[in-house]
């Protein structure tokens, strides 16, 4: 019969700590050895609101029945029709006005406005929908978790929600279900130090030009320069949104 | 009796140690690359194999925020150089998923048991990116017509006349990193 | 006045299981096409880029809704003093957290990324109403948990009244919280109301008081217990007052857009030739849910009827899906006015032409499993916890006064 005693077994306790500590250290040591991040040091800052990239569409100029803007779009962006237009993704689209009282037809593309106050950026809970320093406003789609309340709150209806699984993806645009995603003015090329977007070079290329795309920061910039010739007005501009994409002509 | 059960504790742990480390080791040896791919020719990831190992999770993470939300395009951290580099190419020349079973990201993932988010918005193979739409778009535009720009290259950038980028830039790139 | 006695409710095992087990078939479908949605994508349900939130979010408002208002039987009993209030006040606890629950579910069920929800609780943009909405449903449940907690445990009666008065508040901001999330957009011309938010609250009083009354009626039927007629009038007269008020909210609302040119379109719509948006207002909304309803309630022919209380808290609730169901749906059916003046030739985008949706199944399925959820947690707290009071028949001490 063993002696019981009051005293707790101490020889036990030490063997159990020891044990513990021994695989502890084992198992955080090599962690604490790689503790230090790459990206000290980055060759450039990133994006700066010295730049506000921006879109001048001149109506006039928009031909019927030509959407050439759209099909640039969805060909860089590898955004496929699945034949269901009513859940289809659409980043530009083409709409055809005709005024109620004096009956003139203008024709426009219709994309994210790019608004200084983005309505969607105010109400996505996680922030996934933002505005980059340099204007673009777009969808972080690695905190996006899909609630559509940013395409509820876009006055403008441009966003779109990716309602089935991506086949082929882009590695200029990753895309995926369940996010929400919106014109971005190519911000993949921007980035990479190109000066315009797809729809306004393919605009260009079918011979209209009906859409000039650039910094409206620079007053040197085209679009500033036809700015200051054209009358231009912002769609929904009672909203007092400041939208980087100008009209002309509806 | 206590000295006893000292030189016992020592044991135990030196032995859960000794096992621990096996273990890893068996991990450890193995490159992980799959053979086909354009890494397997190569000697070095852009950092060291074991950095890549315990860190790859954290720099795709950091990475992704600098290009969201800044633009900054580093793109030797980039999971787009990930697949390039990391993708084999099957008897036939067609590029295989890298996220497929038995492949790169899965043979270690799938022991990890780590389920992989990435490759439902981001693509699996490589990919030469070709600015179709902007003429006379090169990598030899100098900096000061840029907006910005970084300094490293990779296969998947193209010249303006749609030949990739040879790879020497990338080891030299990632050389110039003054990092561990 | 006798200590009031609260019991487990007994009903027999028959029942209660067959239900439970019904109810637990509806969960497990409603989580089954859960999974298939996050397999598939939302294409195959009757959401789209035109109607963004459908019959899921309808089923998730009206129970969140009436979650907050169920809570008033308990904030009436504690906050302010009304005897008679006082020990439904266990039951209205239950029911508000069961019903909040089903309601959230469906919501998170229905996002397109439900597996990022770690990433929604974690990273907050403080601008959002819905970032603040989630601290104040989770904290409306562990507030009413607290507050159930005081109820029930004996040494701490005194603080019910101060955890009722917390509760009552953060219940009026929530349902603020839940209203703003119309009230906030400039968007649509539906919403930008600054009387969305008060809206919301009268509507939460009103269906959650009607779910009170009709699941309190079931249970002590099934129960075999005594329902007294005082109590249930006072309670039935409570909630005439809150359908008048939710009308009149409704009149107000819809008065002051007629008032304004802009809003002539979005009136139009709801009032004249939405089709079905229309049917559902005037029939559903204020026939079967306020004007029928009234009459039951205050008709001195039905003063003494059961049946008509019952009736009225149904068609109430009916009333009030259907009201929620023109609001969400119907406000995103009608176009935005991008171009005013203009009419809209062509657009590959739906824009200018109201937006056809028809529910799917799958939707009906996901919101069903929320009431399914509701229900069921509403049924195993009966059972299980003391919160039904043995008897509820008019104390004999209080006088006609009461």
């Amino acid at each position: 019969m063993t002696e019981v005693t009051e005293r707790p077994d101490m020889d036990r306790r030490r063997l159990v700590s020891i044990t513990a500590a021994t695989l502890a250290g084992v198992t955080i040591a090599p962690g604490v050895v790689l503790q230090s991040l790459a990206g000290g040091k980055t060759p450039n800052q990133g994006v700066s609101s010295q730049v506000r990239w921006g879109m001048l569409i001149d109506t006039n100029k928009c031909a019927d029945g030509c959407s050439a803007c759209v099909e640039a779009c969805n060909r860089e962006n590898a955004i496929p029709s699945h034949g269901r237009p009513t859940t289809d993704p659409q980043w530009i689209r083409k709409v055809k006005l005709r005024d109620k009282m004096t009956g003139r037809v203008a024709n426009l593309p219709m994309m994210c406005q790019h608004c200084e106050f983005p309505p969607c950026v105010d109400v996505c809970p996680t922030g996934a929908s933002f505005r980059r320093a340099d204007g673009i406003v777009m969808v972080d789609r690695h905190t996006c978790i899909g609630c559509r309340y940013c395409m509820m709150a876009c006055p403008y209806k441009a966003r779109s929600f990716i309602h089935e699984n991506i086949e082929e993806h882009s590695v200029v645009a990753p895309r995926g279900k369940g996010c929400v995603e919106s014109c971005n003015f190519c911000a993949y090329w921007l980035d990479r130090g190109a000066k315009t977007t797809a729809c306004a070079q393919a605009c260009a290329k079918a011979g209209h030009q009906a859409i000039i795309f650039g910094d409206l920061n620079d007053p040197e910039s085209a679009i500033a320069k036809r700015l200051r010739e054209l009358p231009t007005r912002q769609i929904r501009s009672e909203l007092e949104l400041n939208t980087g994409v100008r009209y002309a002509g509806v | 009796m206590q000295k006893a059960s000292f030189g016992m504790a020592g044991l135990v742990a030196a032995f859960l140690a000794g096992v621990l480390l096996v273990l890893a080791q068996s991990v450890m040896g193995d490159p992980g690359v799959t053979p086909g791919s354009r890494a397997a020719k190569l000697d070095a990831c852009v950092r060291s194999t074991p950095d890549m190992r315990r860190n790859h999770m954290k720099y795709l993470k950091h990475e992704r925020d600098e290009t969201v939300h800044k633009g900054i395009r580093e793109r030797d951290l980039g999971l787009a150089g990930c697949v390039g580099c990391h993708a084999a190419t099957d008897t036939l020349g067609q590029a295989v998923p890298v996220n497929v079973k038995g492949q790169f990201c899965q043979s270690c993932h799938e022991f990890a048991a780590v389920h992989i988010d990435c490759f439902g918005c981001h693509r699996n193979t490589p990919q030469q990116a070709r600015p179709e739409f902007i003429p006379g778009f090169s990598e030899n535009t100098p900096d000061s017509q840029r907006t910005f720009v970084s300094q490293h290259t990779l296969m998947n950038d193209v010249s303006a006349d749609g030949q990739p980028l040879a790879m020497q830039n990338h080891d030299a790139a990632s050389q110039g990193r003054a990092h561990d | 006045m006798k200590e009031m006695q609260f019991r487990e409710l007994y009903c027999p095992p028959a029942r209660y299981w067959t239900g439970l087990t019904g109810l637990a078939i509806l969960m497990a479908m409603s989580f089954g096409t859960f999974l298939y949605l996050e397999h598939e994508g939302h294409w195959v349900t009757g959401m789209n880029n035109q109607v963004i939130w459908g019959l899921p979010h309808v089923f998730a408002i009206f129970l969140i809704v009436a979650a907050s208002g169920a809570l008033n039987v308990a904030s009436i009993g504690s906050v302010f003093g009304g005897p008679l209030y006082k020990p439904l006040g266990r039951y209205s606890g239950l029911l508000a957290i069961s019903l909040l629950i089903g309601g959230l579910l469906v919501l998170v069920l229905d996002l397109g990324r439900p597996e990022r929800l770690i990433v929604a609780m974690t990273t907050y943009n403080f601008k959002s109403i819905f970032a603040w909405n989630i601290f104040l449903y989770t904290g409306f449940i562990v507030i009413t948990l607290v507050y159930l907690w005081a109820m029930m445990e004996r040494q701490a009666k005194t603080l019910t009244r101060p955890i009722g008065f917390v509760a009552f508040f953060w219940r009026l901001l929530l349902t603020t919280g839940t209203g703003s999330i119309f009230g906030f957009i400039v968007a649509r011309d539906a919403y930008n109301s600054a009387v969305l938010a008060p809206m919301f609250i009268i509507m939460s009083f009103s269906y959650g008081l009607a779910f009170f009354i009709i699941t309190l009626m079931s249970a002590y039927l099934w129960g075999d217990r005594k329902l007294g007629d005082l109590r249930l009038a006072k309670l039935k007269n409570l909630l005439g007052v809150f359908v008048g008020a939710v009308l009149f909210f409704n009149l107000v609302y819809h008065l002051t857009n007629l008032y304004i040119a802009q809003q002539h379109g979005i009136e139009r719509f709801i009032l004249l030739d939405g089709g079905p948006y229309t049917a559902m207002f005037w029939l559903g909304q204020i026939l079967i849910g306020s004007i029928f309803p009234l009459v039951l309630i205050y008709a001195p022919k039905y003063q003494q009827s059961r049946y008509a209380i019952a009736t009225a808290s149904m068609l109430i609730l009916v009333g009030g899906f259907c009201q929620i169901y023109v609001l969400l749906i119907g406000g995103q059916a009608y176009p935005l006015s991008l171009f005013p003046g203009y009419e809209v030739l062509q657009s590959s985008f739906y824009d200018g032409v109201v937006a056809a949706y028809s529910p799917s199944f799958w939707e009906a399925m996901l919101g069903v499993g929320g009431i399914a959820v509701a229900l069921a947690l509403v049924s195993i707290g009966a059972r299980m916890l003391k919160v039904f009071p043995e008897s509820l028949e008019d104390p004999d001490s209080l006088g006609p006064a009461h």
